[in-house]
């Protein structure tokens, strides 16, 4: 054999070597599944299917986890039964897979909870960035997801395909995330603690904040300029709302002071408010903006709203919805 | 990030490694050639300036074709090593070198807003400098057009070497070894390792790494401020030695065998012996390609000792076009000029016996002290970095 | 004897490493495909659990 002229090789051995490692792979393939069986978007799939009979649901990301509270928006609005589905981490894409997920409940009213430009900005994801809640995206509507995000990119289309069969890829933070926190735990070593909540470092949303401000007039500027429209997940959201017979609101979400008034002040931002009000009422959606509702002191970090805010704000929502005739007022199914 | 990036692995090592074994002998250089090519262009593109970048591909073809020219004692040697240290210059040093004559001005008229780095360009120009300077010598053969492409263009260590030298890689290039399974098994090996080098250590000893700014040095208490920078020490070793690592597996499925670049330098007990065992083959480029035409060893003391200072700047330059890499090699260059003297004394005197393991202790508690000092300028900029020391001491 | 445990312990770190071909500690299995193929998988488990958020590295831009 020609090869055989350059070559001295033992296939058996190399072979079986690469088997070994092979079986290793597959047994952490095997526990991967297992270590992630409580990750947050599981829980809300569990929480969809052990759900009683519902009249309103709530989608978004973590504005939403954190924001509302059942229980005050169904003391503001009596006779309802509401559940939140709100996932952290999250873009409209995967909120848009939760609702499909959530067929079986069957909702007079869905909310969609935003902030700034989220509905316009455009849709994009890497491979690295589809993990953590995100992972969804795997193993909810997988081809749904992979029409939204890979469309231009038959690599990340491929990527992605190939991901969905191993669960080392899909629930790769399963892993992660536990060595993550060892290294946060290290990299406090020495230093004053710092303030945290559930959703991250109050360091971090303090530093997205004030990244965004200074772009963010030129931003919603261009958005109206260029008439950018709904992304193709929140149309999606909004038809399949529809179909399903119930009514749709989206909320611009509380933000405290230092969030809204470099922002919110703007003319810009009152032009843009309009503008997404008028593409959302020709898709037969209405606009709730909340984002003066809650005080300061309501806020558990520069985004995240405390139980008491979204005590306050879960409470006014539900008021308001009952008290005009925006949303059916239908029973639960 | 390109030694962690899967397509690295996927569409240019695995399938070199075995086009490369199954080809002609002729074909072989070409073959390493052609993929070091799309190496270049391709990560220029993904994690450099762009197709700016990759356009710098032309700088190895040019280096490729003028270097034909180069022959024992021929002039065109010299002004190959000057057009190397050119490239090198106008990339690398144009902000900072105009910015320091303009210095008066308050401002840099000459300044290159959008200057970049090309691939690698600190190691490349070095190989450049390497062959010319042997060629110039005859200490290196000419081989083939196509074996000094696959010098210059032999992608595992392209971007941050070993440094190798044209009259050990040729030889292998020609018989490469054909134990495939050996050294299948030894390469891949080297790279896992080097990834959990890399991933486990040298990114989790980031951890402490990343206080190394202003507002968290003057938050931490000296125990603390030790700590991070005895771990940056750590990480900077873990780290380079990690690539070194990556691309020394790399090239070994090839068969092909490139210098070690470290070797336990954080236990030498002297730091002679560190910069023999720390980025080895940066150490021995500095030392034929500086140190030597400087003069080297065989002058009085003192100028022994101004030529490690030089080439220990020259050193610390060459990591950053910043003024506290000059500090730092500085620096080294002290200790190794005070070691220089320490020796050459003590050999006057006939002290030439090993000290017993309690000095060796001693001597490495001093290397050690003396690096880690050292790391402050590596690490921050001159101002950082004496606000560190300020808070330190 | 401290220093030739020292020297035994580099030895077997380098092999395991990859640096050397061949074993100059008797006890370690150094022709078994088994052992090897364990030896990979440890490590790429490393890799898995730790390629989270991997920084650049430090040479890169040299």
């Amino acid at each position: 054999m020609r090869l055989g002229r350059y070559l001295s090789f033992a296939p058996t051995r190399f072979a079986l070597q690469v088997l070994t490692v092979l079986g290793i792979i597959v047994l952490v393939n095997i526990a991967v599944p297992f270590l992630a069986r409580s990750s947050s978007p599981r829980q809300r799939l569990k929480t969809i299917q052990e759900s009683g009979p519902v009249t309103d649901l709530f989608f978004g990301n973590s504005l939403i986890d954190a924001g509302v509270d059942a229980r005050a928006f169904e003391l503001g609005f009596p006779g309802r039964k509401a559940v939140n589905l709100g996932l952290g981490a999250t873009a409209p894409v995967e909120h848009y897979l939760m609702l499909l997920a959530s067929a079986r409940l069957r909702p007079s009213a869905v909310y969609y909870g935003f902030v700034d430009t989220e509905l316009t900005d455009s849709i994009r994801a890497d491979f690295s960035a589809l993990s953590g809640n995100r992972a969804m995206v795997y193993y909810v509507y997988p081809d749904t997801a992979i029409r939204y995000y890979a469309s231009e990119s038959h690599g990340l289309e491929f990527l992605l395909r190939l991901g969905r069969l191993i669960p080392m890829v899909v629930d790769r933070t399963a892993i992660w995330g536990r060595v993550e926190k060892l290294r946060r735990r290290i990299e406090r070593i020495g230093l004053p603690a710092e303030a945290t909540s559930r959703f991250g470092r109050d360091k971090d949303f303090a530093e997205v904040a004030a990244l965004g401000a200074a772009s963010f007039r030129s931003h919603i500027g261009l958005a109206v300029a260029r008439r950018r429209p709904l992304t193709a997940p929140i149309l999606g959201f909004i038809q399949t709302v529809h179909r399903r017979g119930a009514a749709v609101v989206f909320i611009a979400m509380p933000m405290p002071t230092t969030h809204r008034l470099p922002r919110y002040g703007l003319v810009e931002w009152a032009n843009y408010k309009g503008y997404i009000q008028r593409l959302l009422e020709a898709q037969g959606a209405r606009l709730i903006d909340a984002t003066d509702w809650v005080p300061d002191d309501g806020f558990l970090d520069p985004f995240h709203l405390a139980p008491s805010g979204a005590a306050i704000f879960s409470r006014r929502l539900g008021q308001t919805l009952g008290s005009d005739m925006g949303v059916p007022s239908g029973t639960a199914h | 990030m390109i030694f962690t990036r899967i397509e690295y692995y996927l569409f240019l090592l695995l399938p070199c490694a075995m086009l490369f074994r199954v080809a002609r002998p002729s074909l072989r250089p070409w073959v390493c050639a052609l993929f070091g090519s799309a190496f270049f262009v391709y990560f220029s593109v993904v994690e450099l300036a762009g197709w700016i970048a990759a356009a710098c591909l032309l700088i190895l073809l040019w280096e490729g074709f003028f270097s034909r020219l180069y022959h024992p004692r021929s002039r065109l040697c010299l002004v190959g090593i000057a057009i190397a240290v050119a490239i090198l210059g106008v990339f690398k040093y144009w902000n900072f070198s105009t910015g320091l004559l303009t210095m008066p001005l308050g401002r840099n008229p000459f300044r290159w807003e959008t200057a970049f780095l090309p691939l690698g360009i600190s190691f490349f120009t070095f190989e450049f400098i390497h062959y010319a300077a042997d060629r110039y010598k005859g200490t290196a053969e000419q081989g083939t057009r196509g074996e000094y492409f696959a010098f210059i263009l032999f992608f595992p260590t392209m971007v941050a070497g070993p440094i190798k030298r044209f009259q050990d890689f040729v030889p292998q290039l020609r018989n490469p070894s054909t134990d495939w399974t050996l050294d299948w098994n030894r390469g891949i090996t080297r790279i896992l390792t080097g990834l959990v080098k890399k991933l486990a250590v040298a990114d989790v000893l980031g951890s402490f790494t990343v206080h190394l700014n202003r507002s968290d040095i003057a938050q931490a208490d000296r125990l603390t401020l030790l700590l991070w920078i005895i771990a940056y020490g750590w990480k900077a070793y873990f780290d380079f030695s990690a690539y070194s690592d990556i691309a020394i597996g790399s090239a070994r499925l090839l068969g092909i065998r490139i210098p070690e670049n470290f070797d336990w330098p954080f236990f030498r007990s002297n730091i002679s012996e560190f910069w023999r065992h720390w980025h080895i083959s940066l150490y021995k480029w500095l030392v034929d390609y500086v140190f030597i035409p400087l003069g080297g060893s065989r002058r009085s003391l003192a100028l022994v000792c101004g030529n490690i200072l030089l080439t220990m700047v020259v050193s610390g330059l060459w990591h950053g076009a910043a003024a506290h890499f000059v500090v730092f090699g500085a620096w080294h260059g002290v200790m190794l000029s005070i070691h220089r003297v320490w020796v050459t004394y003590r050999r006057r005197r006939g002290y030439l016996a090993q000290p017993q393991w309690k000095g060796q202790l001693g001597n490495w508690a001093l290397t050690a002290a003396g690096v880690t000092i050292g790391w402050p300028m590596f690490a921050m900029n001159i101002d950082t970095a004496l606000f560190f020391y300020s808070r330190l001491f | 004897m401290l220093r030739k445990f020292a020297v035994k312990l580099k030895n077997a770190l380098e092999y395991l490493g990859g640096v050397h071909d061949e074993s100059n500690i008797p006890r370690l299995p150094s022709t078994s495909s088994y052992f090897w193929g364990f030896w990979w998988g440890l490590l790429i488990l490393f890799i898995v659990a730790f390629s989270g958020q991997t920084l650049k590295f430090l040479y890169i831009d040299f």
